[in-house]
This record gives structure tokens, C-alpha cells and sequence, in this order.
């Protein structure tokens, strides 16, 4: 039976459920903002389940950029995805191309860290059916993206009601940094931000919103370099002790 | 309301969805197309999310109609450093977004 292992991955994945019902409520509202329709936004939830790359989609668009910017950049903030995508493959390559496309779909921070962790523990499948890789995963990802869409939808229904009078849109920037701050824990990182920061700043003028995709190279090569350099210092500090 | 055209919008949702979709499968269903992740990929990626993050969070605090606002009059200003300080000590997303809300809500009123 499928069924205890659906149950375990739903279990695990509860406590992220109501942070995210916020955030795509927070979505929803801010969406129809800019024009993106109350089908569009959910559709946007339901397919890609990206969070912040949808917010940054919506903070774009509230400016008038290009799409082809709006496109790139979003798939940037996306390419974590590949790092994700390259770690859990290690773990279920193994198992039918089927089941690798399932655990393509809605591929995110949570149910990634919940699925290697687990896999990790007990690999293969146990033929009693009480442990399965492929349904653990829909466990921990169906309650996330289905209360995802559903809370996105409310929100921008609501948001069609409340309009624009509340200022809601600066909650996007607000998870922006509730998101980037946590993630300051060594000089590279924080070089990353705050060269970005400064660069989009001052290039903010820059056509079709330009200066972020500049910002952005900016501050991943700061933060690149800033490793290479620390690395190089504890090697030398290894060395002389 | 601004005004974005349906085909705009749905042509965000396709390549959206698409592209992100391409993303996740590309080790998980392409591995024996893609090979391994380069050495230079994995130093550079952590980064990426970080930079485009602050990238796009900076200029909706410190700008205000594109100049440079850092003065008691930048209601954005003040609440997004409240921000920063509730994230860096709890966190907590739900409790950034919520204190840095009431906060610009109250300095703009005031």
C-alpha cells in the first residue's frame, strides 16, 4: 500500500503549509495589481510553484519592463532548481523515467530538503509497500501546491475587492528580504547582497530594467570571488598550524 | 490597475512554467544528456538566488520615483530596515512580513 507513505509525506510537510498559504494569498492580491488575471495567477501557482520567482514577476511588471527581462529573471532566481534537480537524481535514478518527471513537477526548498533527508535514511522501496520514494514525494508536495493554488486564487479575488489603497505591494519586497537575510551567514554571501543591492540601485535607470540582470552579475561574481579569497585564507591558516 | 494584455500574460504563464519545469527536470530526467554539474556551476549557483533577490528588493526600498530617498521621509526606507532587523533576529518570513507591514503602513500615516 501507497497509502502510509502518501500519509507520512503529508505529515512532514504540514507545518510549511500555513506560511505559504500567506505568501500565496500575499500573491494572489498583489498580482491582479498589475493586471495578471485571477486564472492566470493561479494557473502561474499551480504549474511553476515558485514563490519568489512569482513575486519578482509581479514587482517587474509592475514597472515597465520587457517580458524577455521578466522571463530571465525569474528563471534565474529559478536556478537553484538545477542544483536540487542534480542532488535528488542521485537518489531516485533508480527509478522509471515516469516517476522522475513526477518528481520534476513542483520541485521546491521544502520538499526537496524533506525528500533527501528521507531517502537518505531508507532507500530502495520495501516490498510491503510501507516505504516508497516516488509517494512519499506527492505527499509532501500535494497539500503545498494545492492549498498554493487554492490560497492564490482567494487572494486575488480579494485583491480585485481591496485594490491597491493598502499598499500590499511592498510585501514583496518585504519577503525579498525576510528571504535574503537569513542566507547572510559567511562574507561571500553578504558581499552577494550588497553589491546586488548598490548595483540595482545606482543602474535602476538602465532600459528595460537591465540593471538587475547587471546587479545580478555583479553580485554573484562578488560573492564568488569573496569565497575564493576566504577559501584561499583557511588553506594558508590549515598550512601554518 | 495597469493595463498588461492577456496574450502578455499568458505567454509569462507558459514560459514560466515551461522554463522552470526544464530547470527541475534537467538532472532528475536529462542526466544522461547533461553529464555531470560542472565544478564552476556549483560555486557560482548558490549565489545566484541571493544576488537577484537583493537585486530586486533594493531599489523598492531606497527608491522613490527613481532618486535615491534615505531620509525620515521614505516610509519604505524606515519600514524595510525594521524589516531587516526582525529577519536577521528571527528568521521568521510571516513575522518580517508582518512587522515590516505595520510598520510602513504606520509611517506613512504619520
Amino acid at each position: 500500500m501507497a497509502r502510509s507513505e502518501l500519509l507520512a509525506g503529508v505529515r512532514d510537510v504540514a507545518p510549511a503549509v500555513p506560511p505559504n498559504v500567506v505568501l500565496a494569498v500575499l500573491f494572489g492580491a498583489t498580482a491582479v495589481e498589475v493586471g495578471i488575471t485571477p486564472a492566470a495567477a493561479t494557473a502561474l501557482s499551480l504549474f511553476t510553484f515558485a514563490g519568489a520567482a512569482q513575486m519578482a514577476a509581479v514587482e517587474l511588471l509592475r514597472g515597465d519592463v520587457a517580458l524577455s527581462v521578466v522571463l530571465v529573471t525569474i528563471l534565474l532566481i529559478n536556478l537553484r532548481y538545477v542544483i536540487y534537480s542534480a542532488s535528488l537524481s542521485l537518489q531516485v535514478q533508480d527509478m522509471s523515467a515516469r516517476w522522475r518527471a513526477v518528481f520534476s513537477y513542483a520541485l521546491f526548498d521544502i520538499n526537496f530538503a524533506l525528500a533527501t533527508a528521507r531517502f537518505e535514511e531508507q532507500t530502495p522501496e520495501k516490498a510491503d509497500g510501507s516505504f516508497h520514494r516516488g509517494w512519499y514525494y506527492v505527499g509532501a508536495t500535494a497539500p503545498l501546491v494545492g492549498t498554493f493554488a487554492g490560497a492564490t486564487l482567494v487572494g486575488a479575488l480579494a485583491g480585485r475587492v481591496i485594490g491597491e489603497g493598502l499598499g500590499l505591494s511592498f510585501a514583496i519586497p518585504l519577503i525579498f528580504v525576510a528571504l535574503v537575510v537569513p542566507r547572510l551567514t559567511d562574507r561571500a554571501a553578504a558581499a552577494t547582497a550588497a553589491v546586488a543591492a548598490g548595483v540595482a540601485v545606482v543602474a535602476a535607470g538602465l532600459p528595460f530594467n537591465a540593471g538587475l540582470l547587471v546587479a545580478a552579475a555583479c553580485g554573484t561574481a562578488a560573492g564568488v570571488v569573496i569565497e575564493r579569497i576566504d577559501d584561499a585564507d583557511e588553506d594558508t591558516e590549515a598550512r601554518s598550524t | 490597475m495597469s493595463q498588461l494584455d492577456p496574450t502578455t500574460v499568458w505567454v509569462l504563464v507558459v514560459g514560466l512554467t515551461v522554463g522552470t519545469y526544464l530547470l527541475r527536470a534537467s538532472f532528475l530526467l536529462g542526466a544522461q544528456y547533461v553529464g555531470g554539474l560542472p565544478p564552476i556551476a556549483e560555486r557560482v549557483l548558490p549565489f545566484v538566488p541571493t544576488a537577484v533577490l537583493a537585486g530586486l528588493a533594493a531599489p523598492s526600498i531606497l527608491l522613490v520615483d527613481g532618486t535615491i530617498a534615505i531620509g525620515l521621509d521614505n516610509p519604505r526606507l524606515l519600514a524595510g530596515a525594521i524589516a531587516v532587523v526582525v529577519a536577521w533576529r528571527t528568521e521568521n518570513m510571516l513575522a518580517t512580513v508582518g512587522v515590516g507591514m505595520v510598520a510602513f503602513w504606520l509611517f506613512r500615516w504619520l
